[in-house]
């Protein structure tokens, strides 16, 4: 263990510290196997908490490979999901029990 | 019903190719076939209680509950496939076919048995809970219950061929390597759900650390497709993997590994359990 590896150690803690308060919510909406809003704007490297509400009777899945995430939302139900931090750029997600109507995307800028 | 038989199908492959490598690895283990039995029919009543608990299990640990809950299950299938490898390598004399019909020989497999139930259980549980999550909200739609059937049978039936092929495929191909061949193709899948079981929890925040990917490689290999899937559930695929995922994955490959070279030392092989 040298220096610059307990350094690096502590500015990978910091995050940690400061996150518990000041995280960002997100909420998204399913209703009628679609996503509302369709497109989520979150700020580059940051963490962000969203929220996903299923307005439908049926569950669905939230699932994305861009953002390495897979989740059921039961009808009626609601999740809750830690994104990020991450670089700019689109990051595609869709509902894998409908997939062909919920599809959406979230940029980050 | 089409798109409802792609996620049967998917699902199922998934169960499918996990079992494929299993039932191959273990061929020379006796008496399995009753094991792997008790094993699939847990994994369904399984299925059915967690679909049905997705709520209760979705508001535990504040709403981390489904990552939590599918790591744990990922992990201790991994722990069970890992141990059983290296346990399959220590015994290797004793659970081969031919010694099989002494009696203390049988008693000496007992172990894997009951633990090669729980793994498949444990498999067939958690993409089964999705199928019956999507089959149940078709229900609540009142959609066609025959397309639903139509659909569903026929997503069933093209997973388990794939899976079965792939069974076969390892015995046909491997036949003089079956051992060495079927040991590292359960390494690889005890890694991959290591590394996926590590992957929920960091996304659950329970592992904050090194979650930024350490490269994209979705252009050249995407994985929803087929080969992406495959490869994801057989290896561990991941096309952004983090530094705790890649991590996880070689650590698990050389605890595994080296556990099951170092038994085979003279020293260890004479022990008996």
């Amino acid at each position: 263990m040298n220096k610059t590896n307990i350094l690096i150690g502590l500015l990978l803690l910091t995050p940690l510290v400061a996150s518990a308060a000041d995280t960002p919510v997100l909420e998204l909406k399913i209703k009628d196997h679609q996503f509302e809003p369709a497109q989520l704007e979150v700020p580059a490297d940051t963490k962000v908490k969203l929220i996903v509400h299923n307005h439908d009777a049926t569950p669905e899945e939230f699932e994305s490979y861009d953002l390495n995430r897979e989740k059921i939302v039961s009808g009626n139900g609601k999740i809750t999901l830690f994104i990020g931090p991450l670089q700019p750029g689109t990051y595609k997600f869709f509902g894998e029990f409908h997939e062909d109507t919920a599809q959406g995307s979230i940029v980050v800028r | 019903m089409i798109s409802f038989g792609i996620v049967v199908f998917r699902e199922v492959l998934e169960i499918s190719l996990v079992l494929g490598i299993i039932l191959a690895g273990t061929q020379q283990v006796a008496n399995r076939w009753q094991w792997i039995g008790i094993g699939l029919v847990m994994g369904i009543l399984g299925s059915l209680v967690v679909a049905v608990s997705t709520d209760q299990i979705s508001e535990l640990m504040e709403g981390m509950g489904q990552e939590v809950f599918n790591a744990s299950v990922l992990i201790l299938a991994s722990v069970l496939i890992g141990s059983t490898v290296v346990w399959m390598k220590h015994h290797a004399r004793q659970i081969s076919k031919h010694l099989t019909e002494v009696g203390e020989e049988v008693t000496a497999g007992a172990r894997p048995l009951s633990v090669l139930a729980l793994v498949i259980a444990l498999t067939v549980l958690r993409d089964g809970s999705e199928i019956v999550l999507l089959a149940q909200g078709l229900f609540v739609t009142a959609g066609s219950v025959t397309d639903m059937l139509i659909g569903g049978i026929g997503g069933l039936v093209a997973g388990t061929i794939v899976g079965l092929l792939m069974y076969l495929g390892i015995i046909r191909a491997s036949a003089r390597y079956i051992f060495a061949v079927t040991s590292w193709l359960l390494i690889f899948l005890c890694a991959g759900m290591m590394s996926q079981g590590i992957a929920l929890l960091a996304s659950a925040d329970i592992l904050p650390m090194f979650s930024a990917p350490l490269w994209d490689s979705s252009w050249l290999l995407h994985e929803g497709s087929l080969l992406g899937q495959t490869l994801h559930t057989m290896f561990g695929y991941s096309s952004r993997p983090s530094g705790l995922q890649l991590g996880s994955y070689l650590l698990t490959i050389l605890v595994v590994a080296s556990a099951m070279y170092l038994l085979k030392l003279p020293r260890f092989s004479r022990t008996r359990a």
